[in-house]
């Protein structure tokens, strides 16, 4: 497999707090990346560093071996947000329709698109009427509207229920199936277990191992990515 | 060009459903029932004081309008992770320009249902004077530097509510400056003078947008004063957007 995001020596503090020390990981083509960690952890900060979305102090990210420039972002990286919510006085297919066209999208995608994540009835609904499940799929077609290479999602099931997140676990595994690379992250260790190629685990702004679930779970000789967790980070 | 036109939709839209919309428009609405009641009462002044204070009243709710519905709604976009979404599609700079050109469009779709009202009533209490609507013009040109004001605003603080307040102070020097210019002029000391000048050539110059009493008790300004009035206005906006862009490049999201 090759290497597809390559962070190197991640720095960024808030203030005098330390946040992000030293991360290092690649992510390789095609597999599902899972970051676990508890609350405040340094996931969402990671993220928005991979992203651009906050300034890093110090460190490198690049994607396909060459530093990650604004159009790598604009038009390989698709993101879900932690908490997303769109313009809620749209209807569906007009916002995805008109966020498509910006992205130079046939507005055709948008509809195929909530027709992939079970939205097809809904489409012409305010999306002030959704639920939290149905405005996460939502996002998540935003996030395939330009046909990323590597899809973000930040706790994308954090606040659905069962239901709501077996829909979104499903879609992961349908759109890794085509091929895309998926790097999330979560504090839901039951949904990691089946889903990731590979977990890293994120502790006070470290990362304290990369590896295989299997591999993970081997080193502490449980079948719980749980406890093989909280062993990891200490906490057991 | 597609991109930024996109967003600007997707603002618009959203804004132009907003409550804050027909709330302005409910407002001016019985506001101008209020001014041609007024008018009424206001025995040989009756045009005078529907136009004049019908005027004010446009001016008013537009800005009050633009600028509330711009800051809530960019900081709930920022709230609710829609801002993240659009910066990891976009360009900052296509997300600012195209939030502002939403914002404008909603600025002049208000100023045409407003001046719609202005002139029914007008006709109905006390004659209509079309060339009046000429004078809406550089009001549109006022809420843009407005907006303008209002998105830098919104990225340089991190609470709505300064936001808010900051955007207004500056509505309102510029409005109140051109007659503390004449008084300091009369009473006040060099330095006085030289401040307040300083101020005032900063903000933008409420007086030279000011063209309704021309119009109405007079004649309407020539071509040229459109013409500069609106070159001043595109300079001044653009000037406000490269400083905005700096500030919000650098923020964090």
């Amino acid at each position: 497999m090759t290497k597809i995001v390559t962070l190197t020596g991640i720095n960024k503090s808030f203030a005098r707090t330390k946040v992000l020390k030293g991360i290092n990981l690649d992510i390789f083509s095609g597999e599902i990346f899972g970051l676990l960690g508890v609350n405040g952890a340094g996931k969402t900060t990671l993220i928005k560093a991979l992203l651009g979305l906050i300034n890093i102090d110090s460190g490198r990210v690049e994607f396909q071996g060459r530093s990650r420039s604004y159009s790598d972002i604009n038009s390989q990286f698709g993101f879900l947000p932690e908490n997303f919510s769109p313009p809620k006085k749209l209807k569906a297919i007009e916002f995805l329709s008109i966020l498509g066209r910006g992205l130079g999208v046939k507005p055709l995608e948008a509809h195929n698109l909530l027709e992939l994540m079970g939205l097809k009835e809904e489409k012409n609904k305010y999306i002030k009427t959704f639920s939290r499940g149905m405005i996460q799929r939502l996002g998540l077609a935003a996030c395939l509207l330009k046909s990323p290479k590597v899809i973000v999602l930040d706790e994308p099931t954090l606040g659905l229920d069962p239901l709501g997140q077996v829909k979104v676990i499903e879609l992961l595994r349908q759109l890794n199936k085509d091929g895309k690379t998926i790097f999330f992250s979560s504090h839901i260790l039951s949904q990691m277990q089946g889903l990731c190629s590979r977990v890293g685990i994120i502790h006070s702004g470290a990362i304290k191992s990369v590896s295989k679930v299997e591999e993970l779970l081997d080193r502490y000789a449980t079948d719980s990515l749980e406890e093989a967790f909280l062993k990891e980070i200490g906490g057991a | 060009m597609k991109k930024i036109f996109c967003l600007a939709c997707l603002s618009f839209r959203e804004a132009v459903r907003e409550k804050f919309f027909f709330g302005a428009i409910f407002f001016f609405f019985f506001y101008l029932g209020f001014c041609a009641l007024l008018s009424k009462l206001s025995v040989g002044y009756s045009l005078k004081v529907l136009q004049d204070a019908g005027f004010i009243g446009i001016e008013l709710t537009a800005v009050v309008l633009v600028v509330f519905s711009f800051v809530t709604s960019f900081f709930k976009e920022k709230e609710t992770s829609l801002l993240q979404v659009y910066l990891s599609n976009f360009k900052p700079r296509e997300v600012i320009i195209g939030k502002i050109l939403g914002y404008v469009a909603l600025s002049f779709l208000y100023l045409i249902l407003s001046s719609i009202f202005f002139g029914l009533v007008s006709v109905l209490h006390a004659g209509f004077t079309p060339q009046a609507l000429v004078a809406l013009y550089p009001v549109f040109l006022k809420t843009v530097i407005i907006i303008g004001f209002a998105s830098l605003f919104s990225a340089l603080f991190s609470s709505s509510t300064l936001a808010l307040l900051a955007t207004l102070f500056i509505y309102l020097s510029s409005e109140a400056l051109p007659s503390a210019l004449v008084i300091v002029g009369a009473y006040g000391g060099l330095f006085q003078k030289g401040f307040l000048r300083a101020v005032y050539f900063m903000l933008p110059q409420a007086d030279k947008f000011e063209i309704s009493n021309r119009i109405f008790y007079s004649s309407a300004p020539g071509l040229s004063y459109f013409f500069w009035i609106t070159l001043y206005s595109i300079i001044y906006a653009f000037i406000l957007w490269i400083i905005n862009l700096f500030i919000f490049q650098k923020n964090e999201y």
